[in-house]
């Protein structure tokens, strides 16, 4: 398959196309971590998020290759890992205790959200993720869910999201999110 | 919570990354200055956030899902797969190695036990059967009771005299060796030593002869007071017990229970387990004819000097025979 039908496909929110792209980079781009003292699960979450990160954009319609696809990847995969080698020198050198209580205090805060989500319905819940994380237009949005039109789905996804604010609130109290 | 749903467009836009550089920074601007819209922006972004991350794990578990095909070529790339072949490789060639050198270490230990084993029972049954056995005593009497031992038994003129008694093992050898015309006496370094310190025969000595004949013929009393003349013994058929005569043994431990015997250039090769009962090998030697008998658990037993390949023993029966044999065995 050509980047550019890969592309195509990945700008349209076609998972397959993700798939097939991760299966056919995963060792090429799994070494880069490998040969620079990475586990195979590091190597692993690396390159998943370096696809996220090309999903993202290719969804948005941010992205102009004058690579290959492959390049790209590549470069995302450097990046990402040295940030996590640098994370990880600095987690090393000075854990501090307020970082891990700001960092508990957060993990709180999406545990929340996570049990509301996963009380919405499916399409609620697809309709506000294609959204937010993969950035999916509203057309987009319309034909992968298969919507009348667009002002369905913008009214969907308004009301899903309206119903997500009101589980939260009804289940939480506001002390939970700014104490 | 106070609703700002004026300024949730608003949000929802800076959220959703619809917002120019501008007017993000004329957002945020406003949020600083407005605690009510301030905290209504952070509990939607709480929101936001946990979207985004429950969609990014639901993308990454469908990836992890995916099995990735490795392929004959893949696993011959995959430097983790060399690691482990040459680990396993090294291991075993290490284990390899460990364990031959510890089985034969633990062969050569067991043989040196079993050589040693027989070698102590070997002579101490000789110290036991033959109380008499010293060596500090001539033995010419003795040689004379042979011949007329083996005089009176074959009645023949002809009749071998001279008897070398063996008792052999693997190591250890006790040969009776005459050469012509010398008296018998006993070796005075080897008779010091063995009489001073008899608990230590077993190690101290592997070999020793006994007897030595002077060269002269000579006729003189011996120790105890009988005399002989060897010349006398070639008369009547004694030949010498040369070197060259004498016979080499070597044992062969088998499996089996099966005792057997073969010769092979000039050596005897016992098969077998004898480590039970010394064994004894009684060579009587005439003219261009040497006869070996074979001592063991109380019985005689023929051997073929020309039995090339294993076979059993064959056991003498003849009550007169065996009656001549245990007199040359037991007579020192």
């Amino acid at each position: 398959m050509k980047d550019s039908v890969v592309l195509e496909r990945l700008s349209k929110g076609d998972e397959k196309a993700l798939d097939y792209l991760y299966k056919k980079h995963y060792r090429m781009m799994t070494k880069i971590v490998l040969s620079n003292s990475g586990t195979e699960q590091e190597a692993m979450d690396i390159y998943q998020d370096a696809l996220l990160v090309l999903w993202q954009k290719a969804v948005r319609g941010n992205l102009v290759l004058t690579s290959k696809i492959s390049t790209f990847l590549y470069s995302i995969c450097m990046n990402l890992w040295r940030k996590e080698l640098d994370r990880k020198s600095k987690l090393s050198n000075e854990v501090k205790d307020e970082e891990i209580y700001q960092n508990h205090d957060s993990e709180e805060k999406v545990r929340i959200v996570r049990e509301c989500i996963e009380e919405l319905g499916d399409t609620c819940r697809k309709i506000l993720t294609y959204h937010y994380f993969d950035g999916m237009s509203m057309p987009d949005i319309v034909k992968k869910m298969k919507f009348a039109n667009t002002d369905t789905a913008k009214t969907k996804k308004y009301k899903c999201k309206k119903r997500l604010d009101n589980l939260i609130r009804s289940k939480y109290t506001t002390g939970d999110f700014f104490d | 919570m106070t609703e700002h749903t004026q300024h949730t467009d608003l949000i929802d836009s800076y959220l959703s990354g619809g917002m120019t550089p501008s007017e993000e920074t004329s957002f945020m601007d406003l949020i600083e200055t407005d605690p009510i819209l301030k905290e209504e922006f952070l509990f939607q972004q709480s929101i936001v956030g946990g979207l985004k991350e429950y969609r990014k794990n639901e993308l990454k578990n469908r990836l992890s899902s995916i099995s990735i095909g490795v392929g004959f070529f893949g696993f011959l790339m995959n430097a983790s797969y060399y690691k482990v072949m040459a680990a396993a490789l090294t291991l075993g060639i290490i284990g390899y190695g460990t364990y031959y050198t510890i089985s034969e270490y633990l062969f050569e230990e067991e043989q040196k036990t079993e050589q040693f084993s027989i070698q102590s029972k070997e002579l101490l049954a000789m110290e036991v059967d033959h109380p008499q056995l010293n060596f500090s005593t001539p033995e010419i009497p003795q040689v004379t009771d042979y011949v007329n031992a083996l005089l009176a038994s074959e009645k023949s003129k002809d009749a071998k005299v001279e008897v070398s008694k063996s008792v052999k093992s693997d190591q250890v050898q006790y040969r009776t060796e005459s050469s012509k015309n010398q008296l018998v006496k006993p070796s005075g370094s080897e008779q010091t030593e063995k009489a001073s310190n008899q608990s230590n025969r077993i190690a101290a000595v592997p070999e020793f002869i006994v007897p030595a004949i002077n060269e002269e013929p000579v006729e003189e009393e011996s120790l105890s007071g009988i005399s002989i003349n060897v010349n006398n013994l070639e008369s009547i058929g004694i030949s010498e017990s040369e070197e060259d005569n004498k016979v080499e043994i070597e044992q062969v431990k088998r499996n089996n229970k099966i005792r057997q015997y073969k010769f092979e250039e000039g050596k005897l090769y016992l098969y077998g387990d004898y480590s039970g009962d010394p064994y004894e090998l009684l060579e009587i030697n005439s003219k261009g004819q040497k006869t070996l008998y074979f001592y063991h658990q109380k019985l005689y037993y023929r051997l073929d000097r020309f039995q090339k390949s294993a076979t059993t023993f064959e056991q003498i029966k003849d009550k007169k025979l065996v009656r001549e044999l245990e007199i040359i065995r037991t007579s020192k």
